[in-house]
């Protein structure tokens, strides 16, 4: 019976080891993220097959190249901006440990509306570049170039959805030393969102 | 600094950020127990000075002279600019994610998926660049095809466009 007892006890003392140990959810967040790469890494593979396509002495001399369509300056802005919004995300992660509720509510605004900036700034470059005639159906640097940067910019309005959802529980004071998954996991994934469009801002703007 | 992110023991002990607890059940509370001191805000705003930098520095290197100066030495342009990249990429996960003193579980999925991404990003490119996809001249071959062909432009465009078809195959 002691044994029985002792062994009773042992089970609800013993720690966690290896892979048990790890919360769930971020693990399920980090497998999501996993699966993305792969998502985006068919977007990037579509645009460096048709690349060749997009380069001819054609399109050159009506000056329809990707290099004469798009604005390196312009985009550098929004590549900051979203840099900035990565700052702020892991800001408001940090005052959420320290269970500075006001601080870790306004950081995750600032996030959102950092994000908001960011998909105006798209929205004005898509402008620009449909007012240049180009478009989802009449050319291969269209369909490459607007399939790739619209997905990204459609997990930037996710993001900025999800954030805006965690501001109420912020700020009722939901997230505190004791528990700041919620925020971690939004912030893994508009971490993820700023670490694509490194890749994408140098694949596509700057090469 | 170095306590902050010194990284620790085996996958489990370093998952620092969200580990349940000892003794608790896993995904009970959903609570994140504190078992190590997290990077300060200061150190947060550093590395983002450092991501500033590299950010501008890949602009000013695709461009004029920074781009004469590597076709000048035999250097295509991608190298600079794909190693900025990474730099960018490795110290926003380590640091903004949190993969530096998290565990190497999440690590993995993140590896996974990246030599995933790359396999299939070579794979295409070796299939589609094995064999010539000429002319990538669309507009003045469908123009010739048409001539060729003395039917008009519509035959032609749609000619160009099943042969580019089969080219790529």
């Amino acid at each position: 019976m002691a044994v029985v007892t002792q062994s009773a006890d042992a089970m609800t003392e013993r720690a966690p080891t290896g892979l048990e140990s790890l919360d769930v959810r971020k693990l399920g967040m980090w497998a999501f993220l996993g699966s993305e790469c792969v998502f985006f890494g068919s977007l990037i593979s579509m645009y460096f097959v048709n690349r060749p396509l997009m380069f001819s002495p054609a399109l050159e001399a009506a000056h329809l190249t990707p290099k004469t369509i798009l604005n390196i300056p312009f985009t550098g802005v929004l590549a900051f901006i979203l840099l900035c919004s990565s700052l702020t995300m892991v800001l408001a992660l940090n005052a959420m440990q320290q269970s500075r509720r006001r601080a870790g509510s306004f950081w995750l605004l600032a996030t959102a509306f950092l994000g908001m900036l960011f998909l105006g700034g798209q929205a004005i470059e898509f402008i620009e570049i449909a007012h240049e005639g180009i478009t989802l159906q009449n050319s291969v640097f269209g369909q490459s170039f607007l399939l790739l940067t619209g997905f990204h910019g459609t997990h930037v309005f996710v993001g900025i959805i999800w954030l805006l959802s965690c501001i109420p529980r912020a700020l009722r004071g939901g997230f505190h030393a004791g528990n700041y998954i919620g925020p971690e996991i939004c912030g893994l994934y508009w971490h993820f969102v700023d670490v694509v469009w490194v890749v994408i801002f140098t694949i596509i703007y700057l090469i | 600094m170095a306590a902050q992110m010194a990284p620790g023991g085996n996958m489990a002990q370093r998952d620092t950020h969200s580990n349940p607890g000892v003794g608790r059940p896993l995904g009970g509370h959903g609570d994140n127990v504190e078992h190590a001191s997290h990077p300060t805000a200061r150190f947060y705003v550093l590395i983002f000075f450092i991501l500033l930098a590299v950010t501008i520095a890949e602009v000013f290197v695709a461009q004029e002279p920074f781009l004469g100066i590597f076709e000048g030495i035999g250097v295509p342009i991608a190298v600079p600019l794909l190693i900025l990249a990474a730099v960018k990429f490795l110290m926003i996960a380590a640091f903004y994610m949190h993969l530096k003193q998290d565990s190497r579980a999440f690590s993995a999925f993140l590896i996974a998926g990246l030599i995933l991404a790359m396999g299939m990003l070579f794979t295409f490119g070796g299939l589609f660049t094995a064999h010539s996809r000429e002319p990538f001249d669309q507009i003045a071959w469908r123009e010739q095809l048409a001539k060729n062909a003395g039917t008009g432009g519509a035959s032609g465009a749609t000619g160009a466009a099943t042969t580019t078809g089969g080219a790529g195959h």
